[in-house]
């Protein structure tokens, strides 16, 4: 590789004193990392877990919805759940971990009488079993958006280690190497030119002496 | 009372009619049918076969089922000469677009796709009469139920009270429409309808934890068993109404129904056999020669059998265990 760089001495300290930053960084930059991930697996461990757990819950209520189907027509099912009754207000608010801001998604309590009344439609020609699936999907629903939120969580850990580890490989792989290439160029080339002035000077002597001598 | 003989023309037409309902055979080969396409092929070889030229895919059979549902309303009107027999069924459909209508209204946007075209009051001209909120155009009943639900929403903004009160307007509409044809036995059976939807709407009612109040508002009108009896019970177990209902014709719906929801939370036994219920006592037509009963028995049966089709095409498609639509299939007529 062609090394285009200054051959002098206050390039040579520059040169030193970016490395050191740059060793430097690269030492934070992969502790940040490995907190990262040691976040992330956590996070992903507890999303596994709330997943699993949300997709049970809304396999039940998928079942009594497709029954609900079944003995309803679908014009009659959907007359039922066009106009949503159940109301719930979420607050975002936002954390840190580790430089990643994150959503952390509240749910505010809906009062009793509020929940007493998710289904929006009339009793007369509707099915029992559509009930059930709306009163399931209305308990998931805090669960839901938690698992939004740690979805989402691991969404942006998972870019912002990807963008951690490009660094830290950059810098290990890229920067370092060529930075310490270009300083034994420089440190060569010097000591070169220190060895080329050194025996010109004792060149020089040995003439001088000669004359000297005549 | 009109006389026994008035729509002998019509109950012999039925008559020839009701030998091509579906039998149990034909039902448990779909049944057993290995996929929806299959189950569709069955269905094809039966009288629901002509229906069949707008078919797609399987998705579609929910067309077959209508379009089946308006050749029969047409066979009854040309028959009896008398627009009041599917005028009942009729109201259903058309109380159903008008709910989805107002709804829509509200919500501002736009959902044709859940209207259905099998009621008596074409599409436009509701469409028209809920936008302009000029329900002048609409029959009677629906105009009363429009004005109402309307200013009830405006008030309370309550979707569904909307329903509910469409409903207790539709079975009032229906009562009337009864009453009107003068038969004892439209009434009698419109008035079984309404006691075991009543029944329903009290256990679930029950199982949500709502209050009398709303009880007393979702019960329908007219029905044999007296609206007090509902309410009364409302705090008390269930089990105590399956008592109240043990010396009732349905003690038998009461007590495997109810019973069912009591001990597994789920109300599938207790609207299949509310369903059963009625068809057995729509089964009387089959067993008399001249008076109506053959052809609200015939209505009844048809519609009981779009049901048990729908709930097979809907199982066929999930995937559903044969056993789990089993446990939903409604008794038929033959």
């Amino acid at each position: 590789m062609e090394i285009r760089v200054n051959p002098t001495r206050m390039e040579l300290t520059r040169l030193k004193k970016r490395l050191k930053v740059a060793q430097r960084g690269h030492k934070l930059l992969k502790d940040k990392q490995d907190e990262l991930i040691k976040k992330f697996i956590d996070l992903v461990k507890k999303n596994k877990e709330l997943r699993e757990e949300v997709e049970k819950e809304l396999t039940s209520a998928f079942n009594n919805f497709v029954m609900a189907r079944a003995v309803m027509s679908g014009e009659i099912l959907e007359e039922s759940l066009m106009y949503p009754v159940g109301k719930v207000d979420i607050d975002i608010a936002r954390k840190n971990i580790m430089s990643v801001i994150t959503p952390v998604i509240k749910v505010k309590q809906q009062d009793e009488e509020q929940k007493k009344n998710i289904y929006s439609y009339g009793f007369a020609n509707t099915s029992g079993e559509l009930d059930n699936a709306i009163n399931i999907l209305s308990g998931i629903l805090p669960k839901l958006l938690e698992l939004a939120e740690v979805e989402k969580t691991c969404q942006l850990m998972a870019a912002e280690i990807e963008k951690t580890r490009r660094r830290v490989n950059a810098l290990e792989h890229i920067m370092i190497p060529q930075m310490i290439e270009k300083i034994k160029y420089i440190t060569m080339k010097l000591d070169e030119n220190e060895r080329g002035n050194l025996t010109r000077l004792m060149k020089i002597k040995e003439m001088v002496m000669v004359e000297g001598s005549v | 009372m009109p006389s026994d003989t008035k729509y002998l023309y019509a109950v012999s037409r039925i008559k020839a009619l009701e030998t091509k309902l579906l039998s149990r055979n034909v039902i448990e080969r779909m049944l057993d049918a290995s996929s929806a396409d299959e189950a569709l092929k069955v269905l094809g070889e039966t009288d629901y076969g002509t229906s069949f030229g707008e078919l797609e895919s399987v998705y579609d059979f929910e067309k077959v089922l209508n379009s089946e549902l308006k050749k029969v309303y047409k066979v009854i009107d040309d028959s009896t000469r008398d627009s009041r027999f599917t005028q009942m069924a009729k109201l259903r459909h058309d109380f159903h677009n008008l709910k989805v209508m107002l709804k829509s209204e509200y919500l501002g946007e736009n959902y044709e796709g859940i209207t259905v075209e099998l009621g008596a009051v074409p599409l436009e001209t509701m469409a028209r009469a809920v936008r302009e909120k000029d329900y002048t155009e609409l029959p009677s009943a629906l105009k009363k139920a429009a004005e109402e639900a309307v200013m009830d929403f405006e008030f309370n903004r309550d979707p569904q009270r909307i329903d509910i009160i469409l409903d207790r307007q539709l079975f009032a509409a229906l009562y009337k429409t009864a009453e009107d044809i003068g038969f004892e036995a439209v009434k009698k059976f419109l008035a079984t309808e309404i006691d075991l939807i009543n029944i329903n709407i009290f256990v679930r009612t029950k199982r949500i934890g709502q209050d009398a109040r709303f009880l007393e508002n979702a019960l329908i009108d007219n029905g044999n068993l007296d609206k007090s009896l509902f309410i009364e019970s409302l705090n008390e177990p269930l089990g105590t109404f399956i008592d109240k209902l043990s010396m009732s014709v349905y003690e038998e719906v009461a007590r495997e129904g109810i019973q069912a929801v009591v001990d597994t939370g789920s109300t599938t036994l207790l609207e299949k056999l509310s369903d059963d219920f009625l068809l057995d006592q729509a089964k009387k037509g089959k067993f008399t020669a001249f008076g109506v009963e053959p052809i609200i028995g015939y209505l009844r049966a048809k519609e009981n059998e779009v049901k048990i089709i729908r709930i097979i095409m809907v199982g066929k498609i999930n995937n559903i265990p044969s056993d789990k639509i089993r446990e939903r299939l409604r008794d038929v007529y033959v």
